[in-house]
């Protein structure tokens, strides 16, 4: 807000250095009034006679108006002034529509029935998807830690989706993403709700995760795969 | 009524044993606060987490009632204070008066000393009373004229304040906010839920609800070591980092969440998760509480007061930035 204050300031003052510049030249910006005697406002009673080794107003003013290399100089000067101007608009504008741009951008109340991620048009693609890889993914079930193995088979649904442009926001936790999936391709719920709750548990609890974890992990798999016309695997 | 502090006989419990009675609680407190139970599942989360709860809503949306009701359920001592400008602090922590028989000076304790404190209307009372009820808050003591009192445990205080009228009030300020663990609002009820409202008074007869005690003091002790146990994985405890320090990156906001705010995320989602009926905390339950832990510590840019920025919105915003934790961690 302070640089904005500053920018208007700033403009401000050169617009009137810019005027008084144009009313009366720019050799009035720099010398000043000071040694000109016609504004004092005061009329002398008598002339001084110009001694004529010092060089009076005309002979300044001639000097100045008369001389190529000044009127050049006092030209460039303007020219310099009026681009600083512009360059000193055109960042006051910038700034504006950054504000202005913030201000629409910032975020609004959802309306009802809008959502915040990708809704899948076809969920065939991604049920093709999961058929393809189901030998994969089972064999990341049953191999390895019971933990570890089902964490891997939660997280390869996620693989899955991406395959079919359905990437997670980075925002969204993993079980948000999966089960939304899930749930628009219409994979048994309760088979999901199961796999879901086991791979929470491996994921983020110290409990002991144990062989009979992973057969009802394998249980759910195979009904959720069961669920979307995918038939038994091979393993 | 049980004393606070009375040990329960039960001692320590398992975290499936707290979470069916902090269900059996909320089961109880919802006979007379009707349809809250998210807000409800909040409080007693904080509760839970040993933490104070603000209540910020219009008048006559339970907020009273709320309090009363879970005061009663689990089994502590209530008091209540109703904060005026003329309020002085002796007044909450209590004075010592002159006793005329033996010539000495007694402690006669203020409604400070109970298991459950109702501050209604805080932000009515000078900063002055404001801080000798906040100090006791932190601390769980109150010191009076250099004598210090310890007080009881469990110690809660559900503070009300009203979110629209600043005439003749002195708001909390931003340091004071920050020890509140929570910001809660009811919100109004649905229309349905209403009628339920003046259905169910109509059908007992009379205005106050009797509800059963489902726990004590010592009970409530308990409920609370068992939160203690419950596990926070590395990752959901780096979450709750991102996202308090997210918010003092928010282009809207002057002030952000002070590292309280962090620890507040990872303390209020573990009484959570055992309300939830898990003895260990997922990133959902982080982001259930987010919005009630955090919004109260942000401070929005004075030029936006006009504007629709404010502390819940940028919380909002920062839950829809900071990445949660992933499935397999990344090496």
């Amino acid at each position: 807000m302070s640089a904005v204050a500053l920018t208007v300031l700033a403009v401000g003052v050169l617009l009137l250095m810019v005027m008084f510049a144009a009313r009366s030249g720019p050799e009035r910006i720099f010398t000043g009034p000071l040694h000109d005697p016609s504004f004092r406002g005061v009329t002398p009673s008598y002339t001084l006679p110009t001694p004529p080794s010092l060089p009076g107003r005309g002979h300044r003013q001639g000097l100045l108006h008369g001389n190529p290399f000044f009127t050049t100089l006092g030209w460039v000067v303007r020219l310099l002034l009026a681009l600083c101007v512009l360059w000193l608009v055109q960042l006051g504008v910038r700034r504006l529509a950054e504000r202005l741009r913030e201000w629409r951008g910032r975020p609004r109340p959802p309306r009802p029935g809008q959502v915040d991620f990708e809704v899948l048009d076809d969920p065939d693609p991604l049920v093709e998807e999961i058929r393809r890889d189901a030998d994969e993914q089972f064999a990341l079930l049953l191999g390895g830690e019971p933990r570890n193995a089902i964490v891997a088979c939660w997280d390869r649904f996620e693989e899955q989706a991406e395959r079919v442009n359905a990437s997670r926001k980075p925002w969204e936790t993993s079980s948000e993403f999966t089960l939304r999936l899930l749930d628009q391709v219409a994979a048994d719920a309760g088979a999901v709700a199961r796999l879901e709750a086991l791979y929470r548990e491996a994921r983020f609890s110290e409990h002991e995760i144990d062989e009979a974890r992973r057969h009802v992990a394998v249980e759910a798999l195979r009904d959720i795969h069961a669920s979307l016309g995918i038939g038994a695997v091979s393993r | 009524m049980t004393q606070p502090g009375t040990p329960s006989p039960a001692g320590r419990i398992s975290v499936a044993e707290a979470s069916q009675r902090s269900q059996a609680v909320l089961d109880e407190v919802e006979r007379a606060v009707v349809g809250k139970r998210l807000p409800l599942t909040l409080v007693l989360a904080a509760i839970l987490a040993k933490g104070h709860v603000l209540i910020e809503d219009f008048p006559g949306l339970g907020k009273t009632l709320a309090a009363r009701s879970l005061a009663r359920v689990l089994g502590l001592d209530f008091a209540r204070v109703q904060f005026t400008p003329d309020l002085l602090p002796a007044d909450i922590t209590g004075s010592f008066l002159y006793n005329q028989k033996d010539g000495s000076f007694d402690f006669r304790r203020g409604p400070l000393f109970t298991g459950l404190l109702l501050a209604d209307e805080i932000n009515r009372t000078p900063p002055k009373t404001q801080s000798a009820l906040l100090e006791a808050m932190q601390e769980r003591q109150a010191t009076v004229e250099g004598e210090t009192f310890r007080l009881p445990e469990p110690f809660h205080v559900l503070a009300t304040a009203n979110p629209i009228e600043y005439e003749g009030t002195y708001p909390l300020p931003e340091a004071q906010l920050d020890r509140f663990l929570m910001r809660v609002s009811f919100g109004y009820p649905t229309t349905q839920e209403e009628h339920d409202v003046v259905t169910r008074r109509l059908a007992r007869g009379q205005e106050d609800v009797d509800l059963d005690q489902v726990t004590d003091a010592g009970g409530l002790s308990a409920m609370q070591a068992a939160v203690e146990i419950v596990t926070l994985d590395d990752t959901v405890a780096r979450y709750c980092v991102d996202l308090a320090t997210s918010t003092r990156d928010h282009k809207d906001v002057l002030t952000g969440s002070s590292p309280r705010g962090s620890l507040g995320l990872a303390l209020a989602a573990r009484g959570f998760a055992v309300v939830r009926g898990r003895d260990y905390v997922i990133p959902e339950d982080v982001k259930a509480v987010s919005r009630a832990v955090l919004s109260h510590r942000i401070t929005v840019k004075p030029e936006l007061w006009m504007t629709q920025a404010s502390g819940p919105r940028v919380v909002d915003a920062v839950l829809a930035e900071v990445p949660t934790p992933r499935a397999l961690e990344q090496p």
